[in-house]
């Protein structure tokens, strides 16, 4: 089992590699329908790989995969994936795809690089679940909304500076970036809304040593919460344009680096 | 194509003739059928099929090989037309214009999607007529087709080329969907209605015409829906207005930076948008660099046009190149339906051997074994030598051959 989590942790990034650069072809400029298609095949391929390596995971750890920070990342770039197909499938935008499954094979190269195997078991119950998962998908929102917002930020300055380039004919319109990148603040907002709590009032009932509200991580994670909620219903408050949200939200991409590292280095309780 | 028929495409375009010549040939849709029955009368000529629009009438016909019907063809649509403004071409060659057409590298803008369009139509009526049979069905058939595979896997149809159009597609970019948009047109000239016009068809949230003359602007806002005004209280108008487009002539500076509330327009959601087509330019230096404004003038709207036109071109090369292999996959084809007879044949013929010697050999003794092994090896032996068939037809006109010939055509034109 320990072969197979070894190939996979080489072939899983390669397969959101060629995705990324099927879609990022198709990006620039008109393609035979063959290469939309195998665009298509190529992420529902690497979709299916990450799920076979947590699968293999599993099964050759005996401990599910998201127990330490990289294989969270990994958890993190398979539903920022899921979610970017839910994206392209239902909202048809499909065009952001090469930018956002770059951050993908990022963050599984860095997952498949450093995740070890698990040091300690996880209590596996319907808190931790939510926790986790909630966690997880508030994470992908917040990277999808900041992928978004520099997308916004990007096209604005090419149109400012009256660039008429590939970037000003194929990504998705101003306020269609601005959508998005709202609509994935709220679901960041919510999610983690929900993740937090729940992650607080486990912590509590564990009375787990180490927790604190003045954790760097958790001051961190509050002021991500914060964040979202203020990108997510920046149309609502006056004086906030939509290119600062944009800002704003590309900041929060930043802000979940930054949870991340402390994670890895700072937090006394936080795995 | 089969030996026993040739394509001949008799037509007049804006390549080679000027617009009331063309206007003089033009076929209305009621006309085309008795036109198409006209030709259906002439000797030689098996199948037809007619296509006009503003920038072309043409007919396409199946001829018996050697029958001269140009003169009898052309008579009925392009009667007393001077020899330079008609073309003729025949065999592939009008197979090759025929699919530039379809394609839109024969059109006036380059690659327009229209033609595309008008080609249904007529196949539609010449069906009716029953002027397709075996080879222009299938050869308009594969037409449609390759204009849309060149559309679909070339830039050649992308972006416009007019400048109103233009500048409506600057507006697409920013705001997407023009539901919630509040347009401010300045003047009610010809630019400005046919900005109007995209922008209605664009559904626009509301338009606001303003001019000098008040009864132009309403003229304009009656026809195209939406509000008139004059040229007073402009920094009222521009506070709730989204997108504006101006094409004024002769008001330099009308827009200056006092005419824009610079908080009011960093605090907006979206950007205001100003197309400025006017020359000389209507907003004053520096409206450009205000916070959360995004300004073109005529000289941008101008470079996408340029750009498109370039890219457009580029495109072509490709679309060139795809029209080939179409064109090859088409004649390949062709060849090889015109076996269709001798294959029939030699299916009888292989049956009929298989059977002799079965009899020769076995007689009344032929078990079920041997009647299925005679069966299949004549079924084997047929397909070795179809496929045979099918490689010589592919290699009955080869494509670096049609490459040249695609060449010499276009050195032609």
């Amino acid at each position: 089992m320990d072969t197979t989590v070894q190939a996979l942790n080489v072939f899983l990034p390669l397969a959101y590699l060629v995705a990324a650069a099927l879609y990022a072809m198709v990006f620039g400029g008109p393609r035979a329908p063959s290469v939309q298609r195998a665009r298509r095949v190529a992420l529902l391929v690497a979709l299916l790989l990450h799920v076979a390596y947590f699968g293999a995971r599993t099964f050759g750890f005996e401990a599910i995969p998201e127990i330490g920070a990289w294989t969270a990342l990994s958890a993190v770039a398979f539903s920022t994936a899921l979610l970017y197909t839910l994206i392209a499938r239902f909202m048809g935008q499909a065009n952001s795809g090469g930018a956002i499954l770059g951050v993908v094979f990022v963050m599984q190269a860095l997952a498949s690089a450093f995740a070890t195997p698990p040091s300690g078991q996880f209590d596996v119950n319907a808190i931790s679940i939510m926790h986790v998962a909630t966690s997880v998908l508030a994470t992908s929102s917040v990277i999808l909304s900041g992928i978004h917002g520099a997308l916004y930020l990007v096209l604005y300055r090419q149109m400012r500076r009256r660039t008429f380039g590939a970037l000003f004919n194929h990504l998705p319109d101003l306020q269609e970036l601005a959508v998005m990148m709202r609509r994935s603040s709220l679901a960041g907002f919510v999610l983690l809304g929900i993740g937090l709590n729940v992650g607080i009032g486990w912590a509590h009932a564990l009375d787990l040593p180490g927790f604190s509200y003045s954790d760097v991580y958790v001051l961190i994670i509050l002021g991500l919460w914060v964040h979202l909620g203020i990108v997510a219903f920046s149309s609502k408050i006056p004086g906030l344009s939509a290119w600062r949200a944009a800002m704003a939200s590309s900041l929060g991409f930043f802000l979940v680096c930054s949870a991340f590292f402390v994670t890895l280095t700072r937090s006394t309780f936080h795995i | 194509m089969s030996s026993a028929t040739e394509f001949l495409l008799i037509g007049i375009s804006w390549r080679t003739a000027p617009v009331d010549v063309r206007g003089r040939y033009a076929i209305s849709g009621n006309s085309v059928s008795d036109r198409l029955d006209a030709i259906s009368a002439i000797d030689g000529v098996h199948e037809r099929f007619v296509l006009s629009t503003c920038n072309r009438t043409e007919v396409l016909v199946t001829v018996s090989p050697g029958k001269k019907v140009e003169d009898a063809v052309g008579g009925i649509l392009f009667a007393g037309a001077e020899a330079g403004h008609v073309y003729v071409f025949r065999g592939i060659q009008a197979v090759i214009h025929l699919f530039r057409a379809a394609a839109g590298l024969d059109s006036m803008v380059l690659g327009e999607t229209e033609i595309l369009g008008q080609i249904k139509i007529a196949v539609g009526i010449a069906r009716e007529s029953d002027g397709l049979g075996e080879h222009l069905e299938p050869l308009l058939r594969r037409a449609i087709s390759v204009g849309k595979r060149v559309r679909t896997e070339t830039a050649i149809g992308e972006g416009t080329l007019s400048v109103a159009r233009v500048g409506v597609t600057l507006a697409e970019r920013v705001f997407g969907s023009f539901k919630k948009v509040s347009a401010l047109i300045l003047g009610a000239g010809d630019t400005a209605r046919l900005v109007g016009k995209h922008l209605q068809a664009a559904e626009t949230g509301s338009l606001t015409f303003a001019n000098r003359t008040l009864d132009h602007a309403e003229s304009l806002a009656s026809d195209l829906g939406g509000l008139a005004c004059d040229l007073g209280n402009l920094k009222e108008r521009i506070a709730n207005a989204n997108l504006i487009f101006i094409a004024l002539d002769g008001a330099p500076n009308l827009l200056g930076l006092d005419e824009f509330d610079r908080r009011a327009l960093s605090r907006r959601d979206r950007p205001l948008l100003i197309v400025d087509l006017s020359i000389p330019r209507v907003a004053a230096e520096g409206v450009a660099e205000l916070d959360g404004v995004l300004y073109y003038d005529l000289d941008d709207v101008r470079r996408i046009v340029d750009e498109n036109q370039r890219e457009r071109q580029l495109a072509s090369d490709t679309a060139s190149t795809l029209l080939v292999s179409e064109v090859h996959k088409f004649v390949s084809l062709q060849t090889y339906a015109s076996f269709s007879p001798a294959i029939n044949k030699l299916r009888a013929r292989f049956i009929e051997v298989a059977d002799q010697v079965m009899d020769d050999v076995a007689g009344e003794t032929a078990t079920p074994e041997m009647m299925r092994l005679s069966t299949e090896l004549s079924r084997r032996l047929l397909d070795v030598a179809l496929s045979q068939m099918k490689e010589s037809a592919r290699h009955a006109q080869p494509e670096d051959v049609l490459r040249h010939e695609y060449r010499q055509f276009l050195d032609n034109l």
